[in-house]
């Protein structure tokens, strides 16, 4: 058999086998290219300084919904285009992440775009919307035998539940009641949301809850009882609903990015996240509002 | 000469200037570390996601020295007195049953602030004993269910009268101010829930799945309840996050960040020597999971307008 096999060899001639190294040679290049081929389409879908990031962290809510969120907006938006949506829980470590970035979208709240614009140089694009309405305002509200003074101070109506970040929180009671000495002191039960504050004040967990407008209206809805055991002690400034912003440098490529955000209101899967965000719709920026956000 | 009696002096000088920082350092140091109130958590089982979450709650809220130890991993409790005293504690935050039982037998004179205990009310109480309850008023449970399905009237509930009547009372008071009807059934024994729950299921709208050991005594149990409401398509409301995964509806559960934010609320009325009105709290803030597989399946109306409020949702 051995033997056999020797013969065989020795009759195999050089151009036969220069032949055969060839085509080897070339199987293995087509190999590498194939390769390197699905490297680069990988890499290109993986990467993601190619996608359009969409950043959200709300300083007017507490609630972990992140998870769900997530699932829901990328199911939706990943359909659309090369786009990735990425929820925050936390303040710092939302702009540390978008400092080294450049092609994104932020979702965040009017108050917290007034304390970054100027340092990561956004431009607003659209404003969230809500009963036809692109504002809110907040109150604090007490239970309904409350009896205070003309001058209100913080230590009256604490603890205060509040649905939003504690330091949001601050910004609007000061904006509310000027008491800026104790302010600092003053407990501060941050709850998951607005029903929540609203409850804790109803059921005896806190004295006083600081709250959208709207929410009180669902509260009259839902549980008529309870709201009537609630007065509102005094109401602060209207601001602006959710921003959706983008980097100035960015602005031109964004365009359609924010046409697909705005356009989610006429789908129905789009208004399921939209009201995960607990607004309706989105409508384009405007000069004023501009100009109550830049001021 | 004159001049190394000069450097002499300024040497001694300078000695003892900075003799007298050092103390005075050390001094303040010390006084700085004793003022700074010392703060242990016993965490019952830092396995478990939401000790875990209520922990990590309660250190970031907190700006005070803080020592964790994790129940689980073979602590004794002459290790956790050791910890106490060479670290002059002054607040122990026990997470978890284990760690509140821990030190139930010593007479201690620290603070203890306990939370994520089930029945915390027959936990013994001293006077310097505080703590977050760990269940949601039925009263927030109610108007949760109502905040959701608006259009869900009436409500099936079976309870054991030995464990549940007083609940059961309280829930009727709040569900007649909402205008939902709650239908009670009570229950003697578990074997005749699966009864019970047939006679109910036809007069309701949902089913309330309370926790009472006499209708669920086991995970058999149960499973055996969800199905019987599921081949009728009848919604269950419930208090246990883990059951919506069994195919529960919707459940209302404590938010753990928001029991360490309360826990960590007691601590600071501690320290500043503050009146704290109640020894025991209930939870201010509600998880809320919403089964859309199920909602969908049963054709039930829910309010998209509370999607914001809902924490997970299952698809």
């Amino acid at each position: 058999m051995r033997a056999h096999l020797n013969r065989i060899h020795n009759n195999i001639s050089p151009t036969y086998l220069m032949g055969k190294r060839f085509t080897s040679y070339m199987w293995k290049f087509l190999f590498i290219i194939i390769i390197l081929f699905f490297k680069s389409v990988c890499s290109y879908a993986a990467d993601p300084d190619t996608k359009i990031m969409i950043f959200f962290f709300s300083s007017e809510t507490n609630i972990n919904n992140f998870k769900s969120l997530k699932t829901e907006f990328d199911k939706y938006i990943t359909a659309l285009g090369p786009y990735e949506f990425q929820p925050f829980s936390d303040r710092i470590i939302f702009e540390e992440h978008i400092k080294t970035k450049k092609n994104y979208l932020l979702f965040l709240s009017s108050w917290h775009y007034q304390k970054i614009y100027k340092s990561y140089l956004l431009s607003p694009v659209l404003v969230g919307s809500k009963n036809n309405t692109a504002t809110q305002k907040r109150a604090i509200v007490v239970k309904a035998g409350t009896s205070l003074s003309n001058a209100i101070r913080f230590h009256d109506i604490e603890p205060i539940a509040s649905a939003s970040s504690v330091e949001h929180t601050y910004h609007y009671l000061i904006d509310i009641i000027k008491d800026e000495q104790s302010l600092e002191s003053t407990r501060i039960i941050a709850v998951p949301k607005d029903i929540d504050a609203l409850m804790a004040v109803g059921f005896g967990m806190s004295k006083s809850a600081l709250v959208t407008a709207y929410s009180l209206n669902t509260l009259k809805t839902v549980n008529p009882f309870l709201f009537n055991s609630l007065k509102i002690l005094t109401e602060g400034k209207e601001s602006l609903l959710l921003i959706a912003a983008v980097p100035k440098p960015f602005a031109h490529q964004s365009e359609q990015a924010i046409y697909i955000i705005q356009q989610m209101a006429a789908d129905p899967n789009g208004v399921k996240i939209l009201k995960m965000f607990n607004i309706e719709g989105w409508k384009q920026i405007e000069a004023t509002d501009i100009s109550k956000l830049e001021g | 000469m004159r001049i190394v009696k000069i450097n002499r002096k300024k040497n001694l000088k300078l000695a003892v200037a900075s003799t007298t920082f050092v103390c005075l350092l050390s001094l303040s140091l010390m006084t700085w570390s004793n003022t700074i109130p010392k703060v242990l958590v016993l965490n019952s089982d830092a396995t478990v996601d939401k000790y875990t979450i209520a922990q990590d709650e309660f250190s970031k809220e907190l700006p005070c020295f803080i020592q964790k130890v994790d129940l689980s991993q073979d602590k004794k409790i002459k290790d956790i007195e050791k910890i106490i005293e060479n670290n002059s504690v002054s607040i122990i935050y026990c997470i978890g049953v284990k760690a509140c039982m821990s030190l139930h037998h010593y007479n201690r004179q620290e603070y203890i602030i306990f939370s994520s205990i089930l029945n915390s009310f027959r936990l013994p109480m001293r006077s310097k004993t505080y703590g977050i309850s760990n269940e949601i008023l039925s009263g927030i449970q109610i108007t949760l269910f109502r905040y959701i399905f608006p259009k869900i009237n009436n409500i099936g509930v079976l309870y054991s009268e030995k464990y549940n009547q007083e609940w059961f009372d309280q829930v009727q008071l709040e569900a007649d101010r909402l205008g939902i009807k709650v239908m009670g059934s009570p229950v003697s024994e578990s074997k005749k829930t699966l009864s019970e729950l047939k006679n109910l299921l036809s007069q309701i709208h949902a089913f309330w799945l309370i926790s009472d050991p006499i209708i669920t005594p086991n995970k058999e149990s149960l499973l055996k309840i969800i199905s019987t409401c599921d081949s009728v398509k009848i919604p269950i409301f419930s208090y246990n996050q883990i059951f919506a995964e069994l195919g529960v509806t919707m459940t209302v559960s404590v938010d753990d960040q928001t029991i360490g934010r309360q826990a960590a609320d007691i601590a600071k009325q501690i320290v500043l020597s503050k009146k704290i009105d109640e020894h025991v709290q209930f939870p201010a803030g509600s998880h809320i999971v919403l089964n859309l597989k199920k909602v969908n399946a049963y054709s039930l109306e829910y309010n998209k307008d509370a999607l914001s409020s809902i924490n997970t949702i299952i698809e």
